[in-house]
This record gives structure tokens, sequence and C-alpha cells, in this order.
């Protein structure tokens, strides 16, 4: 397995479309979500895209962006066959260490709380809906 | 409004022009329509495959005004040229560019997969502007993600 992390300038034509394709499968079929999945975040340059690949297949993704002095931790999700393999740490660890001596923020789909704790989030402030989804809002401290 | 089209294979687009027109896709067909289906499909990057891109070359940076997909399709047992994904952004809505995006479609179309009809799926409230730029009902009216649709045929000439 492959980790890669940049903009999404540096994704090939077809790395995009694989990239698009498992978060709209996800998060708007699979989770039944009508919102606005590919938003203009993610064409912006600061916008880090953490990807994991075997050979040219996809296997999961996440995305990094600055917001403030903190770093907003989202769209985090694997492709049905890589779930349950470790493939989800080795992208967090990317992600962990790619925001190094920053504050991490991230909005927990309500049952991933405690998997957000284990690497060091906390909750904070209330629960919210986003497009009839709960979430909550954790924070990670500086390292 | 200086329209110009763009007819390319997927893996001939840049990143930003892949993520405007699977952004664009997105919105309307999903978040617009609000049907929670799989908008962005393998049958998007086969090498057969176009994908029209309309822009304003007016302005800076240029708007991007609308999209549409043709494929490879077979029906009723014969090879034919499918549209799809046909659609226009904000920017490209009330500017009169719909009639372009559909003749640009049909001439995408042609070219793509010559000698072949070219059908659609229309959504019903659109069948008569398909009808004025010459496309035929056929076959019966289906319904998919809350909106009803009615095959249409443009017969090669």
């Amino acid at each position: 397995m492959r980790i890669t992390a940049g903009p999404l300038t540096e994704l090939s034509p077809l790395q995009v479309h694989a990239v698009y394709k498992l978060r709209v499968d996800v998060f708007v079929h699979e989770q039944a979500c009508t919102y606005a999945e590919i938003d203009d975040t993610d064409a912006l340059p600061t916008t880090v895209h953490i990807c994991a690949w075997s050979g040219t297949e996809l296997l999961g993704t996440a995305r990094l962006f600055p917001v403030g002095e903190a770093w907003q931790f989202g769209r985090f999700c694997l492709v049905p066959a890589a779930r349950g393999t470790g493939v989800a740490r080795e992208i967090m660890a990317k992600a962990l260490s790619l925001s190094a001596g920053r504050e991490m923020l991230l909005d927990a789909q309500a049952p991933l709380v405690p998997y957000y704790e284990a690497y060091g989030f906390r909750a904070y402030g209330p629960l919210f809906d986003d497009a009839g989804v709960p979430h909550q809002p954790m924070r990670r401290a500086r390292t | 409004m200086n329209t110009f089209f763009i007819v390319s294979r997927f893996f001939d687009l840049s990143a930003y022009e892949i993520h405007a027109l699977l952004k664009l896709r997105a919105d309307v067909f999903v978040t617009e329509q609000g049907w929670a289906h799989t908008d962005i499909e393998d049958v998007d990057i086969e090498g057969t495959s176009r994908h029209l891109l309309a822009y304003d070359l007016s302005e800076r940076p240029m708007p991007f005004l609308g999209t549409a997909r043709v494929i490879d399709a077979e029906v009723e047992g014969r090879r034919v040229a499918k549209l799809g994904r046909i659609c226009l952004s904000p920017a490209g809505r009330g500017t009169g560019i719909s009639s372009e995006l559909i003749e640009a479609a049909v001439n995408m179309a042609w070219e793509t997969f010559p000698g072949r009809d070219i059908v659609l799926d229309a959504q019903a409230p659109l069948v008569d502007f398909y009808t004025r730029h010459g496309f035929e009902t056929y076959g019966e009216a289906f319904e998919l993600g809350g909106i009803r649709r009615q095959p249409m045929v443009l017969a090669a000439t």
C-alpha cells in the first residue's frame, strides 16, 4: 500500500475520478444523504488530499485543510473491501504527521466519537445536525 | 457571452476541469434534485466516452456554464450513442445557451459514434425541449430518483 498526500492538482485525472467517486459512493449513496459532497475547498491549493493506493486502485481517502491556525480533517472514507484492514490507521497516521505542531479539528459522525478519541481527539461543543447526520465537533491538541 | 465548447475524453481533462465537471453534476443531480445516487461512474473514464464542457470566454476566470456526456450503449440489440448528465451551472441558466448546449452535445455524439442513433432519457418537463431539437419519444416512461423520465431518440440520418 502506498500513501500520497497533496493538492488536487497533484492527482491525475483518473485519480481525481477515483477519489470523488469513492466519496460520492460512500457519503451520498451509501449514507443516503443528498448534500454538496464535492465543494470548492477540494480545489484550493492549500487543501491536502490523503489517499491510500494499492497499485492504481484507491483504497481510501481523507482531506486536510487549514482553518485559521488549525487543520480541519474530513471526508474520511474507505472502499468496502479495505474496511477493517488497517488502511484507515495508515491514512490517519499520515494526517497526524502532516498536522504536527498544529491543532487538528474534525466533525465526527456521532457513532465514531470513540474511534477518534483513540487518536487523541476530544469532543467539544454540542452535537449538530449536518444534512440529517448527527456530528460531534472534536479537536486534538497541538503536539 | 461568448460560449466555447470543449469535447474531451475524461483522462485528457485537467484536475480543475474534472473538479468543476463532477462538482456541477453532484450539485445538480444529487443536491438540487435530491437523489442520493452514485453519480460518478466507471463509464465516465471509458476511452469511448466523451464529455462536453461549456465555458463563457468573455470573462476571466472563464465561468463554467454546463456539461453533457455521451457513452457507448445498446438499445434493443443495436449500438447507440447515449447522451446524459446534461446540465447547466447557475452561471449558465437563463442565458439562452441550453439550445447551443444540446446542439453541441448532439454533434459530439455524431462525431464520437458516426451512424448511430442518439438516445437519452429526458426528465419529463424537458420532453418538449428535446422534441424541438429533433428527438422523438419511444418506449415507456419510467421513474428514477423520484423523477419521471421518457426515453427519446434522434435517428441517424
